[in-house]
């Protein structure tokens, strides 16, 4: 993966258990006058390595990250399917054709001619598809993946999410006033917004037993459920959250008290951290499971974030490690739930939900658990 | 596994309609989707309806001749999934924001919002109050196949007991003109609401095709184009128990073949 906090995930990993933030002011220039001056941009060494061309980064980006994520699995290509997660893409072809009126050769404006040449890269030749459910597409499409492959339709596919900061994104953020002036500050008491991030990650969905690597993990159950309440904003009492988190819970087997961990999507928006501060306790109850959001250490990678957190969750898996939600310095959502203020250790750390909810009323939950 | 399909709405640069009614455009008092006004769709009013991108209205219009209950009227439709399948997405809705944010320096929220695809399922689901699970995907000129393939899929997998697979392309000529030199605009959308047996006797719905998923080479000179499935459904003189064969997307031809078979005349 790669984002804010460097290539790899190992890097990312160790700089979160660092408490390092890799939310900064803004390097790279946008022309619009908006509500934030910080962002979780690709740090320079990186871009200049991975992503150099404007024209082409977000394809670098995710070009890059499914490479690694083939060479680390060292999966035999053939057979095996795409799915692309992302927002917007290669959003400079879409300003290239607002500017020219003609889109460049290259045509990744086109989500799903991005998967294809992501695909036809690295030699895949099964289904290829692109996944755009707002801030939830990358657990949306982990959950394609692993619907695909539970279904015996494919026997392993590799699921890439990528997201770049640009104009587009920053100006439609900032015009809904849902930026953070700072780096954002999920589930505090003082949290102002989100802050937007950049980056891309790569992970590979198999049958159980493909792998024995340890950062593996395995998928018990999902669920993905719509608000049907706002086109925008989320259900202010977390309907929607619920019941993806008890389709989740239902297909995995398990009660809610076997899961030690609840990564929630955590943006840092008033609405958002609410409403799942009133989701996980009503399926989690008084039993103060802890939570924390990732967004602190990287900012809001969109149609990446599903797939670098459930990477990363899988790190937390292995290290028996939970990361202090970044930015917390007084609690502050109605509903009392466990935020996690500081790294933690917990030994029996065996099953954890991940979640993550988008506009269009979108919410999905992954439930994994330790492979050994 | 079989499932039916109990009903089926489209829109195309002639007009829209379903197995209840057809409009053409100059019926319903306009040129084309872009101009239409949704009274002249629905007696159920939908306010939101003039602010929405070309998809949604595209997709609400196709959704809307499914007959589904309105939110507020009758239960939500708790069971229901919702497949999305396009291949240019809301390209209209992305270049107007491109160029509201130029104009303004800041851009327009309302434009913003309507730059992702999904919003058109957030729209549908919000109308009809569907809550059950969503997919958006873009897999190119084979989007519509793959939307019937994933609801499939969910429903399946115990995920659903009926989906909306709806496919929809909404480009106006001018954003066609930038991305396909040749093209003229397009505008198409085919929803089909996909049930198990069950589901359909739940809601009282009698089935207009079944649906199955077959792993042997039934059909050789199957198809991998949708519009054939519209022009089965919608046939008026279609013959009972015909049946046609699709090839689902990124599948080598003939492993898997989804077959729809037209209801036979004496069968329930």
């Amino acid at each position: 993966m790669v984002t804010a906090l460097g290539d790899g995930i190992e890097t990312v990993w160790s700089r979160m258990l660092a408490g390092d933030g890799g939310i900064q002011p803004l390097r790279r220039c946008f022309s619009g006058k908006y509500r934030t001056e910080t962002a979780g941009e690709i740090p320079p060494d990186v871009e200049s390595v991975v992503c150099p061309d404007p024209a082409t980064r977000c394809f670098d980006l995710a070009r890059h990250v499914a490479g690694r994520a083939m060479e680390r699995s060292a999966c035999n290509p053939k057979g095996m399917g795409l799915v692309l997660s992302t927002t917007k893409g290669e959003i400079t072809e879409l300003e290239t054709i607002a500017h020219n009126g003609r889109a460049s050769p290259i045509g990744r404006f086109n989500l799903y001619r991005m998967a294809r040449d992501l695909a036809d890269a690295l030699g895949l030749d099964g289904p290829t598809m692109a996944v755009s459910n707002a801030c939830a597409s990358g657990l949306v499409a982990v959950i394609q993946a692993a619907r695909m492959v539970r279904q015996k339709r494919v026997r392993a596919m590799l699921v890439v999410g990528a997201d770049i900061l640009s104009d587009f994104v920053i100006g439609g953020f900032s015009s809904l006033r849902a930026l953070s002036c700072g780096p954002c500050r999920p589930y505090d008491k003082d949290r102002s917004g989100l802050s937007l991030g950049e980056g891309a990650g790569a992970l590979v969905v198999a049958d159980a037993g493909a792998f024995d690597a340890p950062e593996s993990a395995l998928i018990r159950g999902w669920g993905v459920s719509n608000d049907a309440n706002h086109i925008t904003g989320p259900s202010r009492t977390g309907e929607g959250l619920k019941k993806a988190l008890r389709a989740a819970l239902q297909m995995s087997g398990l009660p809610p008290d076997a899961i030690d961990y609840v990564n929630g999507h955590g943006t840092g928006t008033a609405y958002n951290d609410e409403m799942e501060a009133q989701a996980f306790h009503a399926v989690f109850g008084d039993a103060g499971v802890p939570v924390s959001s990732m967004k602190g250490y990287f900012g809001h990678t969109l149609g990446a974030a599903g797939v670098i957190e459930t990477a990363l969750c899988a790190m937390v898996l292995r290290d028996r490690t939970v990361p202090a939600s970044l930015g917390l310095r007084t609690p502050g959502v109605g509903t009392p739930i466990r935020i996690l203020d500081a790294t933690t250790f917990f030994a029996p750390l065996r099953t954890l939900v991940t979640v993550k909810s988008g506009f269009g009323g979108v919410n999905a939950a992954l439930v994994m658990t330790r492979t050994c | 596994m079989t499932l039916y399909i109990t009903e089926y709405g489209f829109v195309d640069d002639v007009g829209f309609g379903g197995s209840r009614k057809r409009v053409t455009w100059h019926e319903a008092g306009a040129k084309d989707l872009f101009k239409v006004a949704w009274r002249k769709v629905s007696d159920v009013p939908f306010e939101r309806f003039g602010r929405l991108d070309p998809l949604s209205k595209c997709v609400c219009i196709a959704v809307e001749m499914l007959g589904l209950q309105p939110a507020g009227v009758g239960c939500g439709h708790d069971d229901t999934a919702v497949v999305l399948g396009t291949n240019y997405g809301c390209l209209d809705a992305d270049l107007a924001f491109i160029r509201s944010l130029e104009q303004t320096g800041g851009g327009s929220p309302q434009l913003f919002t309507y730059t992702l695809p999904s919003m058109a399922i957030g729209e549908v689901a919000i109308r009809h109050a569907i809550t059950g699970p969503n997919l958006c995907i873009l897999a190119g000129s084979e989007s519509p196949l793959a939307t019937l393939r994933e609801g499939m899929g969910m429903i399946a997998e115990g995920e659903a007991s009926r989906c909306l697979c709806v496919s929809a392309e909404a480009v106006s000529r001018a954003a066609a003109a930038a991305v396909e030199p040749d093209d003229t605009g397009i505008v198409n959308a085919l929803a089909l609401l996909l049930e198990t047996r069950a589901s359909a006797a739940a809601h009282q719905r009698a089935w207009t095709a079944s649906v199955q998923l077959r792993h042997e080479q039934v059909c050789p000179e199957g198809s991998r184009r949708f519009d054939d499935l519209r022009q089965f459904l919608a046939s008026d003189d279609g013959t009972p128990d015909e049946k046609i064969c699709l090839f689902p997307p990124g599948i080598p031809a003939g492993a898997e073949t989804i077959e729809i078979r037209r209801k036979a005349s004496n069968n329930g």
